[in-house]
This record gives C-alpha cells, sequence and structure tokens, in this order.
C-alpha cells in the first residue's frame, strides 16, 4: 500500500517536473461551434431545467440564509475542492502554488474550521486556482469544438474530460460516505446557483443572444485562465483598432 | 513630485547629452503622468458611483439616473460601439450607425445602472496601470468585499480631446466589448443590421419600463 503511494507521488512528482520544463504553448480555446444546433438546444433544455428546479431551489436558499452563511459555505466547498487545485498546479508545474496550496488546506481545514473561515487568506496566503483541464490546455492540447454539457453548461472535449478528471479527484467525500458526498454535492450545487442569481439575471438581461454571450464569455475566461496574464508584447492591440473620422 | 539627482564627473557633460537626459526624462514622466490620469479618471468614477450607492436618501429611480450621468461623462460609447461592431460596421448604412451607437449608449447606460440593484457593500481598490503600444492605458482593479471579493475589473482607457475616457471594461477577464462584438456578429451574419438595431432598442425598451 505504501509502496504504491510512493508510485503514485513519484508519477505525480515526473509529470510536475515535465510540465515544469515543458516549453509548448498553451492551447487558445476558440469559439469555434460546429454543433451550434445541437448545443443550443441543450443550452436551452439546460436553462428550462435551471428556470424550473434550480433557480427556485437557490432563490429558496438565498432568503434562508444570511449571505455570511452562503460565503462561508462556499469557501468550505473551495477548501474540499484542494484535490482538484492540487493536481491542477502540480501538473502545471506550478510547485510553488503547491505548496501554497497545501498550507492553505492544512491552515483552513483546521484554524479555519473545516474550511468554513480562510484565515490563511487572511494571512496573505492567496489561492491559485487549478483544473486538469486547465493543465490539459497548457500542455497546448487544443480544445476542440465548442460543448454545452447537459446540466454543466459551456465546455469543450478537452475541458469536459478535464472535468470528469476533476470530478473523481474530488470524490473524497462520497468514498467516506456515499450520504455525506451527496449532501455535499446538492448543498454545493444550490449554494454555488444561490451565489450566482444576480449573476446570471444580469446576464440574461443584458445580452442580445444569451447563448453567445455565454460561449463568448466562457471562452474568454478560459483563455484568462490558461494563458494567464499576456505579456505586453504579445497583446493584440488590433482588437482595439478602429478608425475615428470614418 | 519626483526628484532626480545626478552624480558629478570630471568632465562636464554636453548639451546633448543634457538635452537627451531631459528628453528621456520627459517621456518617462509623461507617460508615467498618462497612466496616472488614466487612473485617477477611473478613481474618480469608482469614487462617485459608490457615494451614490451608499447614499440611503436616493431613491432607487435617483440613483441609477445619477450613475447613468456618471456613465456618459466616463465612457467613450462612440468609439465603444465601432469597436463592438467591428467588421459588421461597414456593413450598416450612415443612418444606421448613428441608430446603433444612440442604442448602445443606452444599452451601456443602462447595464451600468443596473449595478445598483445588486450592489452589497462591496468596494472597489483600483491598482497597477498597464500602457500599450497605441498609447491606450489599462487600470486594473479588484473588488473589495462582499460575494465578489477579488474579482478583477479592468478599465481600458483611450483619450478623447485630451480627456481620458474608457472604451471597454473586463471582468475577470471577460471584455465587454469583444463579448458584445460575438453577439453582434452573430446577429448580423443570421438577420442582419437592422434586426440588430431593432433587437437592441426593444431590449433597451424593455429595461426601461422594468422596475427597478
Amino acid at each position: 500500500m505504501r509502496g504504491r503511494t510512493a508510485q503514485r507521488l513519484a508519477v505525480l512528482a515526473a509529470v510536475a517536473a515535465l510540465a515544469a520544463c515543458s516549453t509548448t504553448r498553451p492551447a487558445v480555446t476558440t469559439e469555434h461551434d460546429p454543433w451550434e444546433p445541437t448545443n443550443r438546444i441543450t443550452f436551452r433544455f439546460n436553462d428550462i431545467l435551471d428556470e424550473t428546479f434550480f433557480e427556485p431551489i437557490a432563490v429558496g436558499w438565498d432568503s434562508l440564509t444570511w449571505e455570511y452563511l452562503r460565503l462561508s459555505i462556499d469557501k468550505a466547498m473551495l477548501n474540499l475542492r484542494f484535490p482538484v487545485r492540487l493536481v491542477g498546479n502540480l501538473t502545471q508545474g506550478e510547485l510553488r502554488a503547491t505548496g501554497t496550496e497545501t498550507s492553505r488546506f492544512v491552515i483552513n481545514s483546521t484554524v479555519g474550521v473545516l474550511g468554513f473561515f480562510d484565515p490563511a487568506g487572511h494571512w496573505g496566503i492567496e489561492p491559485r486556482d487549478a483544473d486538469f483541464g486547465q493543465s490539459l490546455g497548457i500542455w497546448g492540447i487544443p480544445a476542440g469544438p465548442y460543448l454545452v454539457l447537459p446540466v454543466f453548461g459551456p465546455s469543450n472535449p478537452r475541458d469536459a474530460f478535464g472535468f470528469a478528471v476533476d470530478t473523481v479527484l474530488s470524490a473524497g467525500p462520497s468514498l467516506v460516505s456515499p450520504v455525506a458526498g451527496l449532501v455535499i454535492t446538492g448543498v454545493n450545487f444550490v449554494n454555488t446557483r444561490a451565489l450566482l442569481l444576480a449573476a446570471v439575471r444580469d446576464a440574461k438581461h443584458i445580452s442580445l443572444d444569451y447563448y453567445v454571450f455565454m460561449r463568448n464569455a466562457f471562452v474568454q475566461r478560459r483563455n484568462r485562465q490558461i494563458i494567464g496574464e499576456i505579456p505586453e508584447e504579445e497583446i493584440d492591440d488590433d482588437f482595439y483598432d478602429i478608425e475615428d473620422d470614418e | 513630485m519626483t526628484s532626480t539627482t545626478s552624480k558629478t564627473t570630471s568632465r562636464p557633460p554636453s548639451i546633448a547629452a543634457i538635452a537627451l537626459g531631459l528628453g528621456l526624462a520627459a517621456v518617462l514622466l509623461a507617460g508615467e503622468t498618462r497612466a496616472e490620469d488614466a487612473r485617477a479618471v477611473v478613481q474618480r468614477g469608482a469614487d462617485d458611483v459608490l457615494v451614490i450607492l451608499r447614499d440611503d436618501s436616493l431613491s432607487l429611480d435617483q440613483k441609477r439616473e445619477k450613475i447613468e450621468d456618471i456613465a456618459y461623462d466616463t465612457f467613450d460609447f462612440e468609439r465603444m460601439s465601432k469597436l463592438a461592431l467591428a467588421r459588421s460596421y461597414k456593413k450598416l448604412d450612415a443612418d444606421q450607425r448613428v441608430q446603433f451607437k444612440e442604442e448602445f449608449k443606452r444599452h451601456l447606460a443602462l447595464t451600468y445602472g443596473r449595478s445598483l440593484e445588486t450592489y452589497s457593500d462591496e468596494g472597489i481598490a483600483i491598482g497597477n496601470t498597464r500602457e500599450h503600444k497605441n498609447g491606450d492605458v489599462t487600470v486594473l482593479g479588484k473588488v473589495v468585499g462582499g460575494k465578489h471579493d477579488g474579482a478583477t475589473i479592468d478599465w481600458r482607457m483611450r483619450t478623447r480631446d485630451d480627456t481620458w475616457k474608457v472604451i471597454d471594461v473586463i471582468i475577470e477577464g471577460v471584455s465587454l466589448i469583444a463579448n458584445f462584438r460575438s453577439q453582434v456578429q452573430e446577429i448580423v451574419k443570421s438577420r442582419g443590421p437592422a434586426a440588430l438595431i431593432m433587437q437592441l432598442r426593444d431590449k433597451n425598451d424593455a429595461e426601461e419600463l422594468k422596475d427597478p
């Protein structure tokens, strides 16, 4: 058993070392959407599902709880996702962030009462969000076409695979107790949706085409997560070029 | 105010060297001043909006009106509408371009005004600036407190008549202009410019009728 753990750690360390040495350029996610007709149907299905079930439950949760409690639960859920960030940071060669995330998990799980509080953040130990799809993107694996997943929403084949890996990585509570796992998943879903109530309403209000709005927002955000802060010399200023005298 | 010191050398510096040094210093200071000016405009706008949001003596309608006024002062709607249209710009005739600009301006002001409905005591910390090769400056900021604590919000700025104006807002890496451009292109491609303007107008009308 101990030998197997050591073997796994050695594999992870080797992957981290390779990732750290990698010179591959990160893969840019695009709005290429050849499956748009099917995606739009799935998107509409998700929206109806949300308006019929998830949103009303989230509204109820929102009215029954204090914002402080919802934010604390959100912090605890973030803490539980530590294995996802650990593997994500490690496979991206972010050794410093891996150490930081480990420190945050230890501090917040103990002093921070199972992660409901964030003393690590107060002490300046900031999180670095990472997931497996992001790692694949940083390794240069193309995203593939835009894909709307039933229930889970905007994605692409690469990130859908990454999401499956992250789901396995965050399945710890379910392994300890399936009931606890279900409760945690349910509370996380409802609590997150409650925190997004205003954002989703705003998005629907301000968008001319909600489907395209979400697709573009997903792609832009994913690129920011994968490519990170773009160096000044690589920024495409053409995007902002217009002729003022027209 | 910054002060500079120089080492004394045995040979007096040539006039050309002094001119070059002064020129370089002027360029550096000008860059710093430009970025600082842009930053000050964003800081003032954010401060003014927060004062209005926190003023309990104002009704929601009054708040919305005042925030929309700030948006009209701070944003360069003309450039923003052109940036949002991008290659679709040429597909609109002169009259449609004017209509689009007006509706887009209304849309952004209404969107900005909506912020008051979801406001829950957050603050904005204005941070560093980033200068771009074409002269634009991006002012970097973060939300402080509330449920969006730590979310990044950046303002891309460009001068018009020597005054810095916002030409894009980038929230958590998502550019408002890039997002709008994507929607505009989809609608113009599938239904044409007239449908785009009509949809935008209908959206704005519905938003104005909506109870705050």
